[in-house]
């Protein structure tokens, strides 16, 4: 018995030991020159921006969601750079990365990021951003981080020249009532960059005047009340043609006096644009306001943007 | 010699307001047999839980060689005094052996295993239980019979002086139950003292030194079982007719049952 | 095993033990080989003798240089302590298994399936949403172990009567008080502003070990040393308590005590485990009762065996989960529940078949 005492805590010291002993070792990359030239992107917003800023063979790797059209702006772009990663820490140490972009949100990838942070590989949290003025925010401090300033100040100043040609198209039109009615039922009320795209592109958001803020699930009743003059849904480029994604709001009987529906005016924006969170949010904008306001852009529609 | 003796003063035992056992006085002597008898629910287990200290009585006090029970360390207890429930469940694959070693436990320490004295102790005791057969058996696979020989042999195993035993021969073939008095029997002579419930009267009639014959809870009747088994007194707790015999070998009182007693009112 | 001062031969029933015995050190080399293999197993493929290797340099703390240093990273900041962390609530929550199915005499009670796991991760739930968590790292099992403790006792008055506790009512109330739990810690997670709070939350509810490193284990570590202390001290006890409470009492044991400190080790045990892995169930369902096919129901030998044997099944289940589908992973829990669900039926079944036929 006192034999297997002393083994047992032998055993307990020796673990003790192996747990308890400082674990940095390796952790401490090997001290490298600045800009990076190793990036590792975990996150679609810091694909998009970063193959913007840094030339491609300085990215040593992208999400898998870059190659995706349903999600990316950047398939043809992320060609350029060869290695994908998943949210899996070892195969981003496995590509030695100097600096890794994470999303600082808690989103996507949060064990991944606490294990890296516990590597001590150079991390740059992206902060989630629902607004064009943190989109903007967004692109100069991954512009510090990878030393590309002058090129993010320039891509800023692009984006602010193209949402200021946008709203002086559109300054003296009628703002129409505007939803935004995703097929799962949620709205994009205050706080979400759809309302703020919907705002600049010359539309009033009725489920932010309604009150509503973030993402909310609304019911037929909650649309009905609202009477939007034009619903927007988003629709997934790769498999949809818009017309299949909104054919069944028209389809329902409780919504025929919905002014939206009796006009026509139910139109599907590619998905890419209106969920990211990156400079192409222009596209989203530019691409609603075409919508809204066909006469002021005359006969530039984009083909994706539906029948009326 | 062991000399301890228990004496039972007033024990009640009464709870939520049913009365089980009510102002019950015994003085069990040293060295002998005592058969605890009565009709179905008269109180005989939760009395001999009382005595075993497993069962702590309303009111009234049990002394254990001039100690009330409950005041003995447990381990101390254990030592002198061996309780064998009426029924055990175990419903985990221990082998036979192994179960009767746990007999030994109060007298280990709780990083000590058995030594050479504790095997030969546990060995008398699956001798004398006549289980050797089944010693590396699974306990699951036993019969009522065998198991209840083999709990036996694991309060044999507690080397106790006082053994406290609930129906110890119920599920047990004739055979067998000859064979266990034969061992109580035994220990008694060599100066242990057993208090057993009995179903059996004539089994206590032949073996016990002296019964308690309780009815509804309360001493009906105490002392030989010449003095206590008489016609009246089983009329009067068991309400059966009886006749009274000698066994033709022994010499030993024999009870036989004629019928059932035509009540009085 | 020998005692000092009691005389030197193995008695008969210690040879039960020692016939069986020479197994512990075998699962100790299974084990140690488990976690050499599944250290070399990952996302990135890395040769298992450059792991031994780099696992050698760095348990001596000898430099790599070069491109080894990414793979030592991986090594032995990534994958070493999650596989210790598997390891350890392995062996945890199997041996609180083994402890409350001798505490309850029934062999179907386990940490998950009767509440207590889910109410260690309320516990935890609770503290990391009102912050006390984060006061220092050892505040987080000291709570899911409050949690673990007070919901064993709850099931312990519940379902126990006179020491038996009918497979019945332990069931009912471990899905009662599982369902307890559970929706309070979902309002919990839905009362939560923070996304951070509801993100750490909800990893409770579903069971699992990504993103383990060494942090975690030596949070809980000191919490599983101590719970492991039953395995050299509470065997007899748990022998005895197989026979009855009457029997174990008449024997000498101390009922009550041994009772109370039984479910507070326990809870120690399955509450470490709730803090480093959220609810994982079965683990301590199928170990036990696979240890005790192959080593008997002698606790003396049965406690190390399953604290053994729970850690090389995590290890593997672990592994399993972080490798099957490349780069990403599948919920550990699930994967347990695979291989116990089943194993829990067939128990559950035989279970009453026995109780219909007694004798």
């Amino acid at each position: 018995m006192f034999t297997r005492l002393a083994s047992g805590g032998i055993t307990v010291a020796l673990l003790g030991l192996l747990v308890y002993r400082p674990h940095t070792l390796y952790g401490t990359p090997a001290p490298s020159a600045f800009p990076p030239q190793r990036v590792v992107s975990l996150s679609l917003t810091a694909d998009e921006i970063l193959l913007a800023l840094v030339p491609p063979k300085r990215i040593a790797a992208l999400t898998h969601l870059a190659d995706s059209a349903t999600y990316s702006n950047v398939v043809a772009a992320a060609r350029a750079v060869p290695h994908r990663v998943r949210a899996n820490a070892e195969q981003v140490i496995a590509l030695q990365p100097d600096l890794v972009v994470v999303s600082a949100s808690a989103h996507t990838g949060g064990t991944a990021r606490d294990l890296l942070r516990q590597t001590g590989i150079p991390l740059f949290p992206l902060q989630w951003h629902e607004s064009l003025s943190g989109i903007r925010q967004s692109i100069r401090e991954v512009g510090r981080a990878v030393g590309e300033e002058p090129k993010a100040r320039a891509l800023v100043a692009d984006m602010e020249q193209r949402l200021r040609a946008v709203q002086s198209r559109i300054a003296d039109a009628y703002h129409p009532r505007v939803l935004y009615f995703a097929p799962d039922g949620f709205t994009a009320g205050k706080k979400t960059n759809i309302d703020e795209m919907i705002t600049i592109a010359g539309g009033r958001n009725i489920a932010a005047l309604a009150g509503i803020e973030y993402f909310r699930k609304i019911s037929h009743e909650t649309l009905v009340m609202l009477n939007p003059e034009i619903i927007l849904l988003s629709h997934d480029p790769q498999s949809a043609a818009p017309q299949e994604v909104y054919q069944w709001l028209y389809a329902q009987p409780a919504l025929r006096d919905v002014a939206a529906i009796q006009e026509g005016r139910v139109y599907a924006v590619p998905r890419p644009y209106l969920d990211v969170l990156s400079h192409h949010a222009v596209k989203g904008v530019e691409a609603i306001a075409r919508l809204l306001h066909p006469d002021a852009f005359g006969r530039d529609r984009v083909a994706t943007t539906g029948a009326s | 010699m062991p000399t301890s003796a228990f004496t039972l003063q007033h024990i009640r035992y009464a709870p939520d307001n049913r009365l089980i056992l009510d102002d019950v006085s015994i003085d069990v002597s040293p060295g002998q047999w005592v058969g605890i008898l009565g009709p179905n629910g008269a109180g005989k287990s939760t009395l001999l839980r009382i005595m075993a200290g497993v069962l702590p009585a309303s009111a009234g006090v049990a002394l254990f060689d001039g100690k009330a029970i409950q005041q003995w360390p447990g381990r101390e207890r254990a030592r002198q005094l061996a309780f064998l429930p009426q029924r055990t469940d175990l419903s985990f694959p221990f082998q036979v052996r192994e179960v009767v070693a746990m007999g030994r436990a109060p007298y280990l320490e709780r990083w000590q295993s058995e030594d050479m004295e504790d095997e030969e102790i546990i060995q008398q005791a699956i001798q004398l239980t006549e289980i050797s057969q089944l010693a590396d058996r699974n306990v699951l696979t036993l019969s009522g019979g065998e198991f209840q020989r083999v709990m036996l042999a694991r309060a044999l195993a507690q080397k106790p002086a006082f053994l406290l035993l609930d129906e110890p021969t119920t599920s047990l073939d004739m055979r067998h139950q000859f064979a266990v008095v034969d061992v109580l029997t035994a220990l008694v002579q060599h100066g242990v003292t057993v208090v057993s419930v009995l179903h059996d009267l004539n089994l206590a009639a032949s073996a016990c030194a002296s019964v308690v014959l309780l009815q509804a809870g309360q001493v009906h009747a105490a002392g030989p079982p010449r003095a206590v088994l008489t016609v009246d007194a089983i009329r009067a707790v068991y309400e059966v007719e009886i006749a009274l015999g000698e066994n033709p070998e022994t010499g030993a009182l024999q009870i036989i049952p004629l019928r059932a007693a035509r009540s009085a009112g | 095993m020998s005692s000092s001062t009691r005389s030197l031969p193995r008695s008969h029933e210690s040879a039960l033990v020692w016939k069986k015995s020479w197994l512990l050190p075998l699962f100790g080399l299974v084990l140690f080989a488990s976690i050499a293999i599944a250290t070399a197993l990952g996302a990135v493929a890395i040769p298992l003798f450059a792991t031994t290797r780099l696992l050698a340099q760095g348990l001596l703390q000898l430099p790599v240089e070069g491109d080894e240093r990414a793979l030592a990273t991986i090594v032995y900041l990534l994958r070493l302590p999650r596989v210790l962390a598997a390891a350890l609530v392995g062996a945890s929550l199997a041996l609180a298994g083994t402890m409350m199915q001798g505490l309850f005499r029934n062999p179907l009670a386990d940490a998950g399936l009767i509440g207590v796991s889910s109410g260690g991760a309320l516990g935890g739930a609770l503290a990391i949403s009102s912050g006390f968590a984060a006061g220092a790292s050892f505040l987080l099992p000291c709570a899911t172990f409050a949690g673990a403790l007070l919901s064993a006792f709850g099931v312990y008055l519940f379902a126990a009567r006179q020491g038996r506790t009918s497979l019945t009512n332990l069931l009912l109330v471990g899905i009662a008080v599982n369902a307890i739990w559970g929706s309070l810690t979902t309002l919990i997670l839905s009362l939560a502003r923070d996304y951070e709070i509801s993100r750490q939350i909800f990893f409770w509810l579903m069971g699992g070990l990504d993103g383990r490193g060494w942090a975690h284990v030596q949070m809980v570590f000191p919490f599983a040393v101590i719970g492991f202390l039953p395995a050299f001290f509470l065997s007899r006890d748990l022998n005895l308590l197989l026979l009855g409470e009457e029997t174990a009492l008449s024997l000498g044991l101390n009922v009550e005590y041994a009772k109370r400190t039984l479910l507070v080790f326990a809870s120690l045990l399955a509450g470490a485990a709730v803090a480093i892995a959220g609810t994982i169930s079965f683990v301590g369902l199928v170990i036990p009762h696979m240890m005790r096919l192959i080593l008997g129901p002698n606790h003396r030998l049965l406690l190390p065996g399953a604290a053994l044997g729970g850690a090389v099944f995590l290890v593997w289940c672990d592994l399993f989960a972080r490798t099957v589908i490349p780069a990403a992973e599948l919920q550990l829990g699930v994967i347990t529940a695979v291989v116990g669900a089943p194993l829990f039926l067939h128990l559950l079944l035989r279970q009453d078949k026995t109780q219909r036929n007694p004798g």
